[in-house]
């Protein structure tokens, strides 16, 4: 890996329980009280033609709104690398296949709803309607799936073999998922839904540019360790996955209590809430919060995040003022 | 930086582990059968399922059952394991090391066994509790905390090149220094609803299949697991380990033209094969056997065929499908057919494409019968997926200084 | 027939999800695929799969389907003698 090639934020959109496609989260929140929140939906119609809207799920349109506009926003019209994250993927999709074979038994059967249950329908989709022939993959780990994705975009670019990536993290949920989620996920506060799309590159010509100066993930560490690594850098702000909640909080708490200094913290899930690509919308506000620094400060923000306590993902933002990296 | 091959482990139709896998190979006998263990009413269909039920798995991995009744676990749990002890990897060596896996249908067979019940109820009885398990980061997982003390553990879905992609992710986590030893593959469980998915699309044969074959008619579908273990030049030194083989080169591009099609002139299949070589900084003609994706449908291989050609014109290699021993075992392909691949290299013979009887064209003969010894030194190894996800990789015979 | 025609289209813009069309934005006579419409082969096999569940009729090769989806009245002729539900 070369240590000089760095990578940067370009663009990035997200949809969510907040409104979609723009920033208005951040001085005029949507507060909720209901366990289960589902996205506020962009308006795609100028985004994607109707002939290919009328097979998409919600994933899908969602998906594809955050990419084409941050595609728009950064300028780069065919990225060369289009790597996604997904918990569950097409889980519409999946549920109402699974509904027709209980109804239906083994035969009519719908081909689309299958065709576009894949995990990796999303970053398929994408490079079909861009064509795209670069690298594209699909990450599905749980909590970390977005971690995962931006893992392999980042050590690409930071080795040469792309210049830059679009990344997502796009999770749905549908009204019974809902349901089941309350009883397998006792730890969530409040489930939601995300589709967050960015593009890195090795350069930018913008000087509010936040920089990924690091990621790891990790499965099952020892908290001394994470610890030890967090000791390292005193200076940063922590972005962590508290949601309120006890059983998702310990774990934050528990690392918390190891280290030798006290940080200030911030978070994301009350805003957010919960799903498998919840972590997406850390990067997204920590990246947010960074670039609207002072130009005379130099920023730095760590996410960590953790997947049922047994998967942990660390990475490391950082935002100089006034630079400029040819890309 | 050289990337080697030091261990592997495999369950298929073919058998459990690499020896019994070698025998069928070298016999020339198929996997594929009726269906006997997933329950369906397509018993039409032939399929390459691994032969035990998965109370037998888990009493031959010693694993409690049914609490690790998912069956995309135990055969993942089975060739991981395989993998980990064929490369002499100890725990202290696993401590550092990490497992990347593909898989797309997961613990999808507990959940079409729950699924109504849950679903009328609305979630209100336990039945619900049995989904948690659907996700395919859960499966894999559980292979790796069924297999040893792994640090960083995650999954690719990328359908029929998942465990490529892990493959391919695992050989950049090695390049970049994050670690040197990765376990990579994939593994995947035959489910009513990927069986009735492939049926919705017309696609699956209701006879042996046919790769390559003029009146080919589509899938047989199969199931397995399969890892190899991927290793840094300085950890087999340090180690003192022999490799298997070298994993030269590799590349991943996509088709970009539909979610179930392959572009007729085989874009995407194409730019993999020649940026693999590009990577292995080998010619097309340095190329000694093409593992295909060969999934015996009339628009794979007539793709597939086409790249091979705009790459090799007349001279292509000797090629193969290997899926009419198999079956296609969807995410698991990509490390199955490797782990087929990597048997080929070390005993000097090409599988052969069984079922094979009338050329699509000319120059598309594949290699039948069972008498192929070759001095085989570099393998191409293709995995294409739906959405266009279109892997290659390619193994050579290694040179270790 | 004008009935069928109708509830063919009904059925078609509800299995192909083509949102904001009505049954008059449809031309009974006019080619599904390629021009016209412009569906393509998966809505092909939505169409066989429609075919089967409302009017009981299985088609097992897409290939022979290719005249029977030409237009809309092509279908409703098909399904008119062929139905079993």
């Amino acid at each position: 890996m070369n240590k000089e090639t760095r990578c940067f934020v370009l663009s990035m959109a997200q949809v969510s329980c907040q409104k979609p496609l723009c920033d208005e989260w951040i001085d005029n929140p949507c507060r909720y009280t209901d366990y289960f929140v589902r996205s506020q939906e962009p308006d795609t119609r100028n985004l994607i033609p109707p002939s290919e809207a009328r097979r998409m799920s919600r994933i899908l349109k969602r998906a594809l709104a955050t990419s084409i506009t941050a595609l728009n926003e950064s300028g780069i019209s065919h990225p060369e690398a289009i790597i996604t994250g997904t918990g569950t993927g097409c889980m519409e999709n999946s549920e109402k296949f699974l509904i027709d074979l209980c109804r239906y038994g083994e035969n009519c059967l719908k081909p689309t709803l299958f065709m576009q249950s894949t995990h990796n329908t999303i970053s398929s989709l994408i490079a079909i309607i861009l064509k795209c022939h670069g690298y594209n993959n699909t990450y599905s780990h749980m909590g970390i799936s977005f971690e995962s994705a931006l893992l392999d975009a980042w050590l690409q670019i930071k080795s040469g073999m792309i210049r830059n990536a679009l990344i997502g993290a796009h999770d749905e949920v549908t009204p019974f998922m809902a349901l089941v989620m309350e009883r397998t996920h006792p730890e969530f506060a409040f489930i939601s839904e995300t589709s967050m799309s960015a593009m890195l590159s090795s350069g930018s010509d913008s000087t509010s540019a936040c920089e990924i100066k690091d990621i790891k993930l990790f499965h099952k560490p020892d908290m001394e360790k994470l610890a030890a690594l967090l000791n390292e850098d005193t200076d940063p702000m922590l972005m962590l996955g508290i949601n309120g909640n006890p059983l998702n909080d310990a774990p934050y708490l528990e690392l918390l209590e190891n280290l030798d200094y006290s940080p200030s913290t911030e978070q994301y899930k009350k805003t957010f809430g919960d799903n498998f690509s919840s972590s997406a919308m850390a990067f997204y506000k920590g990246v947010r919060i960074l670039e609207s620094c002072g130009d005379d400060k130099t920023g730095r923000i760590t996410l960590i995040n953790h997947s049922e306590g047994s998967d942990w993902s660390i990475i490391r933002l950082q935002r100089q003022p006034g630079e400029i990296v040819k890309k | 930086m050289k990337i080697f091959v030091t261990g592997t482990g495999i369950i298929s139709a073919l058998g459990t582990g690499t020896g019994a896998t070698l025998q069928s190979l070298l016999s020339g006998e198929s996997g594929i059968d009726v269906i006997r263990h997933l329950s369906t009413g397509h018993k039409e269909f032939p399929a390459g399922e691994v032969a035990l039920p998965n109370e037998d798995i888990a009493r031959m991995l010693g694993v409690g059952y049914p609490e690790n009744g998912l069956r995309t676990v135990l055969l993942g749990i089975t060739a991981a394991r395989e993998a980990v002890s064929s490369a002499s990897l100890a725990d202290t060596d696993l401590a550092d090391a990490a497992f990347v896996s593909g898989t797309t249908v997961g613990g999808m067979d507990k959940t079409e066994k729950y699924f109504k019940s849950a679903f009328d109820a609305e979630s209100k009885t336990e039945d619900s509790l049995e989904l948690k398990y659907n996700d395919c980061g859960y499966s894999s997982g559980m292979i790796a905390d069924n297999t040893g003390p792994f640090s960083m553990v995650t999954t690719t879905s990328t359908a029929c090149s998942s465990a490529a992609n892990a493959i391919i992710f695992g050989a950049n986590l090695i390049k970049s220094g994050v670690t040197d030893i990765v376990v990579a593959g994939g593994a995947e469980a035959l489910t009513k609803f990927h069986l009735n998915g492939f049926n919705t699309l017309m696609i699956l044969d209701k006879n042996t299949c046919r790769p390559f074959d003029r009146n080919r008619a589509g899938i047989n579908l199969g199931e397995g697991a399969a890892y190899i273990v991927l290793e840094s030049e300085e950890s087999v030194k340090r180690r003192n380990v022999r490799p298997v083989a070298e994993l030269s080169g590799y590349a991943n591009t996509c088709d970009a033209y539909h979610q179930t099609a392959t572009s007729e002139n085989g874009e995407g299949a194409y730019l993999a094969m020649r940026k693999a070589m590009d990577m292995a900084r080998l010619s097309p003609c340095d190329i000694d056997y093409v593992n295909a994706h060969g999934t015996g449908t009339p628009n794979n291989d007539a793709s597939e065929l086409a790249a091979m050609e705009r790459i090799w014109g007349t001279q292509i290699p000797a090629f193969s499908s290997t899926k009419a021993f198999t079956g296609h075992t969807t995410s698991a392909s990509g490390s199955i057919e490797t782990v087929i691949c990597l048997l080929a290299l070390q005993h000097g013979f090409l599988p052969p494409n069984l079922g094979w009887r009338t050329p699509i064209n000319e120059g598309g003969i594949p290699i039948t019968g069972t008498d192929n010894q070759r001095d085989i030194k570099n393998i191409i190894n293709n995995s294409f997926g739906f959405g266009g996800n279109d892997s290659s990789l390619i193994f050579s015979k290694c040179q270790l200084q | 027939m004008n009935e069928l025609i109708d509830k063919l289209k009904t059925q078609i813009i509800e299995a192909l999800n083509l949102e904001d069309m009505t049954i008059s934005d449809i031309d009974t006579e006019a080619p599904l695929f390629g021009s016209g419409l412009g569906l393509d082969s998966i809505d092909a096999l939505e169409l066989i799969v429609l075919l089967e569940r409302e009017y009981g009729i299985k088609l097992t090769n897409p290939a022979e389907s290719k005249e029977i989806f030409r237009s809309v009245a092509t279908i409703a002729d098909y399904v008119s003698k062929n139905r079993t539900k």
